[in-house]
């Protein structure tokens, strides 16, 4: 088999979420090359050495070839950005040679070997885990789960896998392409960063694999239908089958209220749980200063309001005057801003 | 808020009761257990030494040991756990009391080793001058002492009495390649291991993963292994106390034989074994009558600690408060101030061995709840409910619980599997019928000698 290079894409806050996932796909596929694709830059002096990471390479978002990456970098939140340079990543990899290209998500860990993902790249050009696969039967499930699924995306992009045939390299240009454009939270008009993209992914191109396992991409939207066990055997699974990646969705916040509600009053999940946070502690990024992201301030350190980034992204006019949004002083775009009574 | 009534309804509220019952953070024990749950090794961080004394001359020991009798003494008992057994009172400890008192009774001498600095898990390998202990003999605490003087002493005291052997209760605590060392340096001593529990298997010794689910002891390195705070510890763990038992070759004790089959299982040990509870119960013929015309009191015998079963009992009770079909009774030393559960203060001690039996039947309890998560061994507060006439409801998967209850008296209780059987058993009243129809006699708590019996039976002393 050759080589499966594997990605996932943070700022530093989520630094250590990252080396959990490194972490946990090094444990399982040992052979694979990981990839950290980074959307930030460190902050003085916080110490950050490839090295002592579980990670082969780290690429900057500067790196991406992305015109006017700053000035384009202004029009996201930090979800936006961290999730449309996906696309631009997967293109640069497969560009560069790779055969077959792995997107995991940062807040993903790995608990067995990913076989089923191993095997299906060998027959079709993607692959994507639906966020639900089996029908919801009560109307809470079908609230959250499957309304939520038509509102954010059929298939959750915490995962994607694409081998570089004409197909995948077909999809991997198209991706980046609509990334590039518009990947932003905005449900009401029909897109949520890259995933509503994804739902045309099965009628667009060919030989797209549908993995319904119900061991991968286990999150709290589709728990109900997958209960986690721990038996005696020593292996956990989730809805029968060995489980092989959980999706540490928003534990610091929502995560663990949704997760008790389609738990059902089973407490394994809440073990994974525990873990999770304990590797979060052993990995925290020491030095860092809460909340750090280059790209979400203003030079002068004030924290960007989204109001000014919606009107950055839609405004030609102000794009072509203000050169570089993020410099402080009167004829900045935040004095612009400020003046206009954008808040 | 559709759910609000108009105010032109004002007839159409909720009842008082239940007002706002939606809107609050309901607790789960379990998940607030599993949240807890740390390292063997963080936990020791704050355990503290049980003295800040230093230890004694190495003559004083010796002495001590000499004027204990060295030639006269029919044997040499030379023990080892985790705690001081005459401070400090539970199953492990009550075994030892009875050991004790059997082999002194023949003329042994019993000399007690537990470690100064008590742990959760073994201690990391130390040099013999840095293992302080407690030693005790003939029931009376000498004080503290380094290992290097222990294994000068013993090693004298292996040359010049036949009749030494080594007993090894718990080594929680201990550098079991000190105990190993001291051990093979007499030869020609016996030792006997006992499997009180399944910390062979792992340092959580009760194999309770996240501190909330039996494991089962699965495959070192498992997954299972991976999420549990213990798992990190455990490879080195197994391997220290297997090298224990292959350089000791004991024999090995347990107090069922189901503990017995699931440590054998899972420590692939092949060496001899023997089942020796720690007691039985001798019953009366009379049976004590059941009273329809009061509430069914249940009981929970012990602390209330979660892995002992006490959120399932404190749920139950909370759950039927104001039902006058039942009363809860919790029997202990420590308690906790939950609503509609009544405390009756007992303390079980080396003098006093019956405390809690003479409780339970004074406080006229129907039915005990042994809720345990831990694969119990043998489980001395069911052994006592039984003996106090009292009818047992026992977890499935709780070890030993179900099978003592049924080997011991028929028709004295039942084995279920969740809490929600549990719950349905209280809810649609069956608990009732099945306490109204069980085997009420009572009966004496009469105990075994524990290893005493099988070491003078071995002397020929018995």
């Amino acid at each position: 088999m050759p080589k499966i290079h594997c990605y996932t894409s943070i700022s530093f806050s989520y630094l250590d979420r990252a080396r959990i996932l490194a972490e946990t796909v090094r444990r399982h596929h040992p052979d694979w090359t990981m990839w950290l694709l980074l959307s930030d830059d460190a902050p003085p002096g916080f110490h950050f050495d490839l090295a002592e990471e579980d990670f082969d390479h780290v690429v900057n978002i500067r790196d991406l070839g992305i015109e006017a990456y700053r000035s384009w970098a202004f029009g996201h939140d930090v979800v936006e950005l961290c999730t449309a340079v996906k696309g631009p990543m997967m293109h640069k990899l497969i560009s560069e040679g790779a055969e077959f290209v792995v997107y995991l998500d940062p807040d993903i860990a790995v608990f067995s070997p990913l076989d089923h993902v191993v095997d299906m790249l060998s027959r079709h050009s993607v692959i994507l885990t639906p966020h639900i696969a089996t029908p919801e039967s009560s109307l809470a499930g079908i609230l959250d789960n499957e309304i939520g699924s038509l509102k954010h995306g059929v298939y959750n992009l915490g995962f994607v896998a694409v081998r570089a045939c004409a197909e995948g390299k077909r999809f991997a240009s198209w991706w980046r392409d609509r990334l590039l454009q518009f990947c932003h939270d905005d449900v009401p008009n029909g897109l949520f960063t890259d995933q509503r993209w994804c739902d045309l992914v099965p009628a667009l191109f060919r030989d797209v694999g549908i993995l319904h396992n119900p061991a991968y991409n286990v999150a709290s939207w589709n728990l109900g239908n997958r209960p986690i066990t721990i038996g005696d055997d020593g292996l956990i699974r989730a809805g029968g089958e060995v489980l092989r990646f959980f999706h540490f969705t928003k534990v610091n916040t929502a995560g663990e209220g949704m997760l008790a509600r389609y738990s059902y009053g089973d407490t394994e999940v809440f073990e994974l749980l525990r873990w999770y946070r304990e590797r979060l502690s052993a990995h925290k990024a020491n030095g860092l200063p809460d909340r750090w992201w280059i790209y979400g301030t203003y030079a002068d350190g004030t924290p960007i309001p989204r109001s000014h980034r919606l009107t950055w992204r839609t405004r030609l006019d102000v794009r072509n005057h203000f050169k570089d949004p993020f410099l402080p002083g009167p004829s900045g775009y935040q004095a612009w801003c400020a003046a206009e009574g954008l808040r | 808020m559709d759910s609000i009534a108009p105010s032109g309804d004002r007839h159409i509220v909720p009842p008082p009761t239940l007002e706002g019952w939606a809107y609050r953070q309901r607790r789960d024990p379990v998940r607030e257990t599993i949240n807890h749950a740390i390292s063997p090794r963080a936990r020791a961080v704050h355990w503290q030494p049980v003295t800040r004394e230093e230890p004694l001359p190495q003559g004083e020991l010796l002495s001590a040991l000499e004027s204990a009798g060295v030639a006269q003494a029919a044997g040499w008992a030379i023990v080892f756990s985790h705690d001081h057994y005459l401070t400090v009172f539970g199953g492990t400890q009550n075994c030892m009391n009875d050991e004790e008192a059997a082999l002194r009774g023949a003329g042994w001498v019993y000399l007690h080793f537990c470690p100064v600095q008590p742990l959760p898990m073994l201690s990391d390998p130390v040099p013999a001058d840095a293992m302080r202990l407690v030693a005790s003999l003939n029931g009376v605490r000498l004080g503290v002492v380094t290992m290097a003087d222990v294994a000068t002493s013993v090693a004298l005291l292996g040359r010049s009495h036949r009749n030494l052997k080594f007993i090894v209760h718990q080594l929680l605590g201990h550098s079991p390649e000190l105990v190993a060392a001291l051990i093979m340096a007499c030869p020609n001593a016996q030792t006997v291991f006992w499997a009180h529990d399944l910390f062979a298997l792992c340092p959580s010794v009760h194999l309770l993963r996240n501190d909330v689910s039996f494991c089962g002891s699965p495959p070192i390195g498992s997954p299972a292994c991976g999420v549990c705070p213990s798992g990190s510890e455990r490879p080195n763990h197994v391997t220290r106390m297997g090298a224990f038992l292959a350089n000791t070759r004991p024999t090995v004790l347990a107090p069922s034989a189901t503990i017995l089959k699931m440590w054998q299982r899972h420590t692939g040990f092949m060496g001899p074994t023997r089942v020796v509870p720690p007691c039985r119960v001798e019953f009366q013929s009379e049976a004590a009558p059941f009273h329809r015309d009061r509430p069914l009191r249940v009981g929970h015998l012990g602390a209330p600690l979660f892995a002992k079963g006490w959120h399932a009992f404190e749920s139950l009770a909370r759950w039927h408060q104001g039902d006058p079909r039942y009363e809860f009774i919790q029997l202990g030393t420590l308690t906790l101030d939950v609503p509609n559960i009544r405390h009756i203060y007992t303390q079980v001690s080396r003098d006093d061995r019956h405390a809690m039996v003479k409780a339970v039947m004074e406080a006229g309890v129907d039915v005990a709840i042994n809720w345990s998560l831990c694969y119990e061994s043998f489980s001395f507060t069911a052994m006592e409910a039984v003996a106090a006439g009292a009818f047992v409801i026992a977890r499935k998967g709780a070890g030993n619980v179900g099978a003592l209850v049924t080997a011991v008296a028929p028709n004295r209780g039942c084995v279920i599997e969740t809490e929600v059987e549990l719950q349905a058993l209280f809810a649609n009243g069956e608990i009732l019928e099945l306490a109204a129809g069980a085997d009420r006699r009572t009966g004496h708590l009469i105990p075994s000698q524990g290893t005493g019996a099988i070491l003078l039976q071995e002397s020929g002393d018995a």
